[in-house]
């Protein structure tokens, strides 16, 4: 499914939190939201899940208004990951998983079996198919993360838009996260991710940079994150260097002494 | 930490629930201003379903006994569930009918409708209007609560409940009325009025209104996790949690009229189900209906039978054994 915002602005109170932007993610690509603290990037988020209606502009889900998508209609085309994880639920991590099944339950042509099926196949892409049947309250802050974006996987939607989809994760499981993410896209998806590791949004096909609610920048991730342009933007100097052992790149602070 | 809570285990839970059930209702139906005994009771049973004339253990069984053993099942399961239903949808185990003011507020319309209705028919008309004013303040709790955070909401609900009690209180006795229950009707409930009148009209309400919000139960699942988050995975929060609190107000509106205003039935019975049966409001409801009723079946024959032949008002043995027990688990709770 391909996401395309014309234009969009986002106004509370007479404050300009967002816009005027444009830009479009196509089927099976993973685009990057990056961008200094307080630039947008989450609101953005929240208004390409259909969640806020921009003050102007449109977003559209292939040709269809978002906004006038009823809520089970979104659930079933969109999955978004939050940034903060509930922590008192008592609910088992198998039944939370379960709960991205939802917007599903109302289609008869989706049997016991096949919920069943995504539930067990989200939870191993996250690694954590040993701890179906732990409370989500009893958990690490890592664990949390990984049954929130197994219930997302298990939402199963054309379009996945994740906030900050590695945080509270270790080295291995944030890499497991960028390659489940590679994975979603080649199987067709399309992925939006807010991200603050400028790292990992090295490896995403499309990389937008906010500033102050606008677009910086947007292109392939070579194109925008560039030295001069992340100095100006994050207002610290940053450099951006060849990855010494194998291709690709790396961004880097430059302490001030 | 493996779950326990498997189908197989909640099966087990619940058909030893029902068990239970029908004997605490067997023993209430013996126990109070005379015994009577379980040979006496088998007599009943079979002379009414015979058409055999009954003696006077029969009148007593079926004219005062049975339809309050029938009430305290009802007023029980009601209580428990709209709580487990109260605390999914407000995320807190705190949110019960009678802290939130819910309970209060049906009495304002339950005395109303009392005050207008003639002694000795069916009570339609005071459900109609605690359910309305029910219903009334739990959709405008719902609107509250999506501004306040959850403490301050309790408190409002709390500060409001007091207010509608003692509106209720003056009302009552300012208009002095016979069709009115007693102050005490208001404050702390008592099932010793209740006819079978009262229990087919308030059956009618109730029954349904559990059903739906047993419908619910899978989004009020999601709603644990948060409002954005339940919103995101396709149940309509905005549109649902007002749905879900009026039909909460309207079943508070019916079990008043039944048995008056009672609290900490539905504190407790989910906060000590949730251990033993799970958190998915699929089970925690019917489970709360079985473990309430039980409750009340047996603190309802207890308030009967302890100062006989003097009747200590239920909500009064609610509290007094509801309080402790539920401020000993929450300290409990907070130091593990």
């Amino acid at each position: 499914m391909k996401v395309h915002a014309s234009a969009v602005r986002f106004d509370i109170n007479g404050t300009r939190l967002v816009g005027p932007v444009g830009f479009a993610a196509d089927p099976g690509s993973r685009l990057a939201i990056v961008g200094p603290n307080g630039a947008g990037k989450s609101t953005l988020l929240r208004l390409l899940a259909g969640e806020l209606r921009p003050t102007a502009g449109s977003i559209a889900y292939d040709t269809v208004d978002a906004t006038h998508l009823s809520i089970s209609d979104l659930a079933t085309r969109r999955a978004v990951l939050g940034q903060h994880q509930a922590e008192d639920v008592a609910f088992t991590v198998e039944q939370v998983v379960a709960m991205g099944r939802y917007a599903h339950r109302a289609n008869p042509s989706i049997g016991r079996a096949e919920h069943q099926h995504s539930v067990a196949s989200a939870l191993d892409a996250v690694d954590l198919g040993g701890l179906g049947g732990r409370s989500v309250s009893s958990l690490s802050s890592g664990e949390r993360q990984r049954t929130a974006i197994a219930r997302v996987l298990a939402q199963d939607t054309p379009l996945l838009l994740l906030d900050e989809p590695t945080t509270a994760l270790d080295i291995r499981h944030q890499q497991m996260v960028v390659e489940m993410i590679g994975a979603l896209a080649d199987g067709g998806r399309t992925v939006v991710a807010v991200l603050h590791d400028l790292n990992l949004a090295t490896s995403f096909d499309r990389v937008l940079l906010l500033s102050e609610g606008t677009l910086s920048a947007h292109g392939s991730a070579e194109e925008v994150l560039t030295s001069t342009r992340l100095s100006e933007v994050y207002q610290y100097p940053i450099e951006v260097i060849d990855h010494p052992l194998r291709s690709g790149r790396l961004i880097l602070p430059r302490p001030a002494t | 930490m493996i779950d326990r809570r498997s189908p197989a285990h909640n099966r087990v839970w619940f058909g030893l629930g029902i068990v239970v059930l029908i004997g605490v209702m067997t023993v209430s139906l013996m126990l109070g201003a005379f015994a009577i005994s379980p040979s006496e009771i088998v007599g009943w049973i079979s002379r009414s379903t015979s058409n055999t004339p009954g003696e006077v253990t029969d009148r007593v069984l079926s004219s005062i006994r049975l339809p309050r053993v029938l009430g305290a099942a009802l007023l029980g399961a009601t209580l428990a569930s709209v709580g487990a239903v109260l605390q999914g949808t407000f995320r807190t185990p705190l949110a019960d009918a009678h802290l939130l003011g819910y309970s209060s507020a049906a009495g304002v319309g339950a005395a109303i409708g009392f005050a207008i209705t003639p002694v000795g028919g069916f009570p339609f008309i005071p459900v109609f209007f605690a359910a309305l004013t029910g219903a009334m303040f739990g959709v405008g709790s719902a609107a509250l609560r999506a501004r306040t955070g959850p403490d301050r909401f309790i408190l409002a609900g709390v500060a409001f409940g007091f207010a509608l009690l003692a509106w209720t209180g003056m009302f009552v006795l300012i208009i002095d009325s016979p069709r009115v229950p007693t102050l005490l009707f208001f404050v702390f409930g008592t099932l010793s009025g209740t006819t079978w009148r009262i229990l087919v009209v308030t059956t009618i309400v109730l029954v349904p209104a559990l059903v739906m919000l047993w419908r619910y139960g899978p989004g009020l699942d999601l709603m644990s996790l948060g409002d954005r988050e339940a919103t995101h995975l396709g149940f309509n929060t905005a549109r649902l949690v007002p749905t879900i609190v009026g039909i909460v107000g309207v079943a508070v509106g019916a079990s008043v009229v039944l048995g008056g205003v009672v609290g900490f039935v539905g504190l407790l019975v989910p906060f000590v189900l949730r251990p033993l049966i799970g958190p998915a409001h699929r089970t925690l409801i019917p489970g709360s209906v079985i473990a309430g009723a039980i409750a009340v079946v047996v603190i309802d024959t207890l308030a009967r039978t302890l100062a006989a032949p003097a009747e200590i008002p239920l909500g009064l043995l609610t509290a007094a054994i509801g309080g402790p027990f539920l401020a000993w688990m929450l300290l409990r709770r907070s130091t593990t």
